[in-house]
């Protein structure tokens, strides 16, 4: 890593010395960064997390509104394939690449409201959930944190569920 | 540990993932600052800057270019301030082009005696060569970073090329 601009060097630069520098250097960084201990986590990991909160919580609104008005949603009676069992286990990218293959047979199912709307929860949900993963896995947060990344799974097998029940 | 999570624990400020970024860049970053500035304390204090502003402005890394590529130019954007003055900038003159060729620059020239004759150079001219000739910029990219044209930047590189053949000429025979 420690050279990554793409750029082709000429050989014989590649025989230059290179120099390390001072031990002191980096104390005299962490100290003009005015950080002598661990940050574990920030006020903007709040902010971001305040705003995955934000987001579940309109996502979980909208779908509490469609359950709601469930009886305007036509369902059609496609019969159901091995293509569209998806296991909960299976992991985004899994899952994304089922979809992508079911629309691929199914490009007109695919293509109706109720599907595409539904799709775009998954894709907003799969984003927070990767957000909060990283925040997660990273700084070991709060319980609180956690039952929000719990909270987001949660939704994102509902509407998964949801999403295979509309084709 | 991946680019991303470099970039991703700076953003949240964890000084363990900071230093982790630095010790992965220091000596690639470290060399061309004491190549650009000729000077071993001109180089810290340009590193040291260098990655106070990395650390300040990760957010605002937008991944276009690779981190490497991003930190380099940062970094030369520190080592010219410290050569604002026009003095550093040598007028040179046309050269024909056949004089150009860098060949002997592949032949008997031990490193250390090339590194010397490098720092040797002008800063104008030094830094327009090793932004080039070793570190792979075109001239659009090395002007553009240097804040000059890219015929100024054509004319040092030139310009550096004929004093380092004469140098080895002279030094080193032919």
């Amino acid at each position: 890593m420690e050279d990554n601009t793409n750029k082709q060097a000429q050989k014989w630069a590649q025989n230059l010395p290179q120099y390390t520098p001072p031990a002191s250097s980096w104390g005299e960084i962490e100290r003009k960064l005015g950080q002598g201990k661990v940050v574990a986590f920030r006020p903007q990991v709040w902010w971001a997390a305040a705003a995955s909160v934000v987001l579940v919580l309109g996502v979980l609104g909208w779908l509490n509104t469609q359950e709601t008005s469930s009886d305007k949603i036509t369902y059609s009676e496609e019969k159901l394939t091995k293509l569209l069992v998806i296991n909960k286990n299976d992991d985004t990218a899994r899952q994304n690449a089922r979809i992508e293959a079911y629309c691929e047979q199914k490009a007109n199912l695919c293509q109706k409201p109720e599907f595409k709307n539904l799709k775009q929860q998954l894709d907003q949900l799969n984003a927070a959930h990767q957000e909060l993963k990283v925040v997660v896995e990273t700084y070991n947060p709060d319980p609180n944190l956690v039952a929000q990344f719990a909270q987001i799974e949660s939704s994102r097998a509902n509407v998964l569920k949801k999403l295979f029940e509309s084709i | 540990m991946s680019e991303n999570e470099l970039i991703a624990g700076c953003k949240f400020g964890d000084v363990r993932i900071q230093r982790m970024l630095y010790d992965a860049y220091k000596t690639a970053m470290y060399t061309l600052a004491y190549r650009l500035t000729g000077d071993f304390d001109d180089a810290n204090d340009v590193l040291q800057d260098t990655f106070l502003e990395v650390f300040k402005k990760i957010g605002q890394f937008r991944q276009e270019a690779t981190l490497g590529a991003w930190i380099k130019a940062i970094l030369v954007r520190k080592a010219k301030k410290k050569f604002n003055e026009p003095k550093s900038w040598v007028l040179v003159e046309e050269i024909p082009a056949d004089a150009l060729a860098n060949d002997y620059l592949n032949e008997r020239v031990e490193a250390e005696a090339l590194e010397k004759h490098i720092l040797n150079l002008p800063e104008g001219a030094r830094m327009v060569f090793c932004l080039i000739e070793i570190e792979g910029y075109t001239h659009a990219e090395a002007a553009g970073l240097l804040g000059v044209s890219e015929g100024t930047s054509k004319s040092q590189l030139n310009y550096a090329k004929k004093k380092l053949k004469h140098w080895i000429e002279q030094n080193h025979g032919r």
